[in-house]
């Protein structure tokens, strides 16, 4: 391991103990790194907005119209946000969020209900195993219960399933994570995972 | 450029190459002619300033000295013998492989013994070089035994003094670099290292068939002739043989032995890739592998039943059909399914419990956290509207915080006062808990600039209602302002997001939990006085689960029909 590997990893393993002790003992500490960790990020939104424009200012010259209505729309929310600060309009960002990344974001997130319904409806054409009948039988049953039916044996039964079964499920999931982010974390601190090297970490 | 030829391709190869370019096949040792390794002056001069054409040094490449040429050179000297007498063995060949002169020797005692005499002296004690001290080099042999050019030679002065200078050019030629002239001593040909040479000509093992003692097997098979190395001058016809600026390219003039390599100093002709040929066992093998593979079972093919959600006609017509129910869960007027009724039996238990702590906090500052992007705010702000109204009845003022950018526009849309921006996940979580709850000012978070006013209003914040539907928030604000104990935590989640919040509930985390559109709709319904947009999207969300569970029943009962036997 050279020196351009070992730094890279004292640096990671040296901010890696500062924060855990921040975190545990030394709030002054963890306020003062976040500060970095804030104003770091902050940089590297630039780097990407400046990275953002190369890129596409590159295509716009060849000739690429998605990219020159990419460069449009950066160039109009960034001078109604200018405008807004100057008090020369009032709520113009607000007014392109509910307009524009709003609805967009939640059609979006509505195209997720169809694509589950064609690969539930497709499931058994698959594969046709005691799993495909216990995924069927979970997502009707789930689907059905969450229904407001007058039916008090299907709320109690909802309530049975998510009280005992999902919940036991979901403990054991969150104990995993926790032991897979102790893990992580203690990989990350002895230099046995290093992410942001190129080697990334020691096992193959 | 003398080549070797390929017994098995009869390929022409540069001089000194083990295995042949053409087809990889090894060369024989002994392919390797004396030529190649003579210094590539020494060629220059042999085709150059010969005399007599036709007595030129092609008879030096009978004498095939050993390391130089072929086997049959062999050193005739016992090891007593060794420098710095040296001797050349010359094969047994017939007479007319040897040059008249050379065999002509013979007879008059040089040492010389010409093959088809030696052969009818069998018996007779073999002249070993020991026992025929006569064979001095020293002893003069007569001009006319001598080829023309060697007798033309000129430091041969004296006919009367005429000795095998010839041979003797040879073997100083191969004596220790120290008895070679300055300009020698700096020459280094590949493949004619003259030290190594010389002493593995006097180092190799005699083989018993040669005379060790009486030599008399020998005799009749072997003419040698031993020749004393001597301090000798280099002869001034030698010394124009120097090599120039444009001598042959085997040679190098440099201030210290550089090595190079014949075969990449001569031109090289591109020879062609030989095409491969597979042996007799590989060819077997791999018929036995074809046999092998053609026998083995093939994975049976995919059961092939007609998708239904293939057919773009009929993904058409599910999506037309989705769309539909959702839109007659929104157009009430149309489709009333009387879900207000149903939600009107009351509260689920878990939106009970947050109810109760909105009254505990009646008149205190309550934060409420809008970590959620406007792709869920289609479910969550049907839970923010309900509980805002309800923090607003209790008359506790609010106080907004988000760990998302896109939140605070989110939260914007409720409020009246920017939220605050709190990065850091759970580093910042930790940082905050520290003053929440504590009635001390509350140090504003990076980037906020809080007034006396704010930092006393953060620090006496009793409730904490968190509206999200992302795990990873859900934890670590239950892990990080939860576990300090000082606030009580709501949380008000998406559906999908429920089962994650229930096991903190029930471990006393969470003193209430909202879920989902039912519970949404519940608190609008018992907010009478408010309108209730949350149950038009319920009833939307029922619409849409009906024909879904209809279209999973539908679709895989028919592929189970399907189903082959």
């Amino acid at each position: 391991m050279n020196w351009r590997q070992r730094v890279p990893l004292v640096v990671a393993g040296l901010a890696g103990l500062a924060s855990l002790i921040g975190l545990l003992f030394a709030p002054a500490l963890a306020h003062w790194l976040l500060g970095w960790v804030t104003f770091l990020a902050a940089v590297a939104l630039l780097l990407g907005i400046a990275n953002l424009l190369a890129v596409h200012g590159g295509r716009v010259v060849r000739g690429n119209v998605y990219s020159a209505v990419l460069l449009a729309g950066m160039a109009a929310v960034f001078g109604l946000a200018v405008t807004d600060a100057l008090g020369l309009t009032v709520g113009g960002v607000a007014a392109v969020f509910q307009a524009v990344q709003a609805p967009l974001e939640a059609a979006l997130a509505a195209l997720l209900a169809f694509l589950l319904v064609f690969a539930a409806m497709r499931r058994l054409r698959r594969r046709r195993d005691w799993n495909a009948y216990l995924f069927l039988f979970t997502v009707l049953f789930l689907l059905t219960a969450s229904l407001p039916l007058p039916a008090a044996w299907l709320e109690e039964a909802r309530a049975v399933v998510q009280g005992v079964v999902v919940t036991a499920g979901v403990r054991g999931l969150l104990i995993g994570i926790a032991l897979g982010t102790i893990t992580i974390s203690l990989r990350l601190l002895i230099g046995a995972e290093r992410p942001y090297s190129k080697q990334g970490s020691d096992q193959p | 450029m003398t080549t070797v030829i390929c017994p098995n391709c009869q390929k022409e190869n540069p001089a000194g190459s083990r295995f042949c370019n053409n087809c990889g096949a090894r060369l024989p040792a002994g392919g390797t002619t004396l030529a190649p390794d003579v210094p590539g002056w020494l060629q220059a001069a042999e085709q150059a300033d010969v005399p007599n054409e036709g007595d030129d040094l092609a008879w030096m490449e009978d004498l095939e000295l050993t390391g130089l040429g072929s086997p049959p050179v062999q050193p005739a000297l016992d090891s007593q013998s060794a420098p710095p007498v040296a001797a050349v063995v010359v094969s047994p060949a017939s007479p007319a492989d040897l040059p008249n002169w050379l065999v002509e020797l013979t007879p008059r005692g040089t040492g010389l013994a010409a093959p088809a005499e030696s052969s009818t002296t069998a018996g007779q004690p073999t002249p070993t070089p020991a026992a025929r001290p006569d064979t001095s080099p020293e002893q003069p042999l007569a001009a006319a035994d001598l080829p023309d050019w060697v007798a033309d030679l000129a430091p041969l002065e004296a006919a009367t003094t005429t000795s095998l200078a010839g041979v003797n050019f040879l073997l100083n030629a191969l004596t220790p670099a120290n008895d070679l002239p300055d300009w020698l001593t700096t020459l280094e040909v590949k493949g004619l290292d003259l030290d190594g040479v010389l002493a593995e000509v006097t180092a190799a093992p005699i083989p018993p068939a040669l005379p060790t003692g009486d030599g008399a097997k020998a005799a009749d098979q072997t003419a040698t002739m031993e020749v004393e190395t001597e301090e000798w001058e280099t002869p001034e016809w030698v010394q124009q043989l120097k090599p120039g600026a444009e001598a042959s390219p085997t040679i190098t003039v440099a201030e210290r032995p550089i090595d190079i390599e014949p075969v990449i100093v001569a031109p090289h002709e591109p020879t062609q890739r030989p095409s491969f040929r597979a042996t007799l066992e590989q060819e077997q093998q791999a018929a036995l592998l074809r046999r092998v593979a053609e026998a083995a079972e093939s994975p049976p093919a995919p059961e092939r039943i007609p998708s239904l959600a293939f057919s773009p006609r009929m993904r058409l017509v599910l999506g037309v059909l989705l769309l539909a129910a959702a839109g007659m869960g929104l157009w009430r007027p149309v489709a009333n399914l009387g879900l207000s009724g149903l939600t009107q039996s009351g509260r689920p238990p878990a939106a009970q419990a947050a109810q109760a702590a909105f009254l505990a906090a009646q008149g205190r500052p309550v934060l409420v956290a809008f970590d959620y992007t406007p792709a869920l705010a289609g479910e969550l702000d049907s839970l923010v509207e309900p509980v805002l109204a309800e923090l607003e009845t209790n008359s506790s003022p609010v106080v907004a915080i988000s760990q998302y950018a896109a939140g605070l526009p989110v939260a914007g849309r409720w409020l009246d006062t920017a939220a605050a921006f709190l990065p850091g996940e759970a580093v910042g979580l930790r940082a905050l808990a520290a003053c929440l709850g504590t009635g001390e000012p509350c140090a504003p978070p990076l980037g906020q600039v809080w007034d006396t006013e704010q930092q006393q209003l953060w620090g006496q914040v009793a409730l904490v209602v968190i509206f999200t539907g992302d795990r990873d928030s859900l934890v670590n604000w239950i892990e990080q302002v939860g576990a300090a104990g000082r606030v009580p935590l709501v949380m008000g989640v998406t559906q999908a997001l429920a089962p994650v919040a229930t096991p903190y509930l029930s471990s006393g985390r969470l003193v209430g939990l909202i879920e989902g559109l039912p519970a949404a709709t519940a608190f609008q319904e018992e907010q009478a006085a408010r309108s209730s947009p949350a149950a038009a999207i319920l009833e939307s969300q029922v619409w849409l689960n009906g024909l879904v569970i209809f279209l999973l029943l539908a679709s895989n009962f028919y592929y189970l029909m399907k189903r082959e036997p």
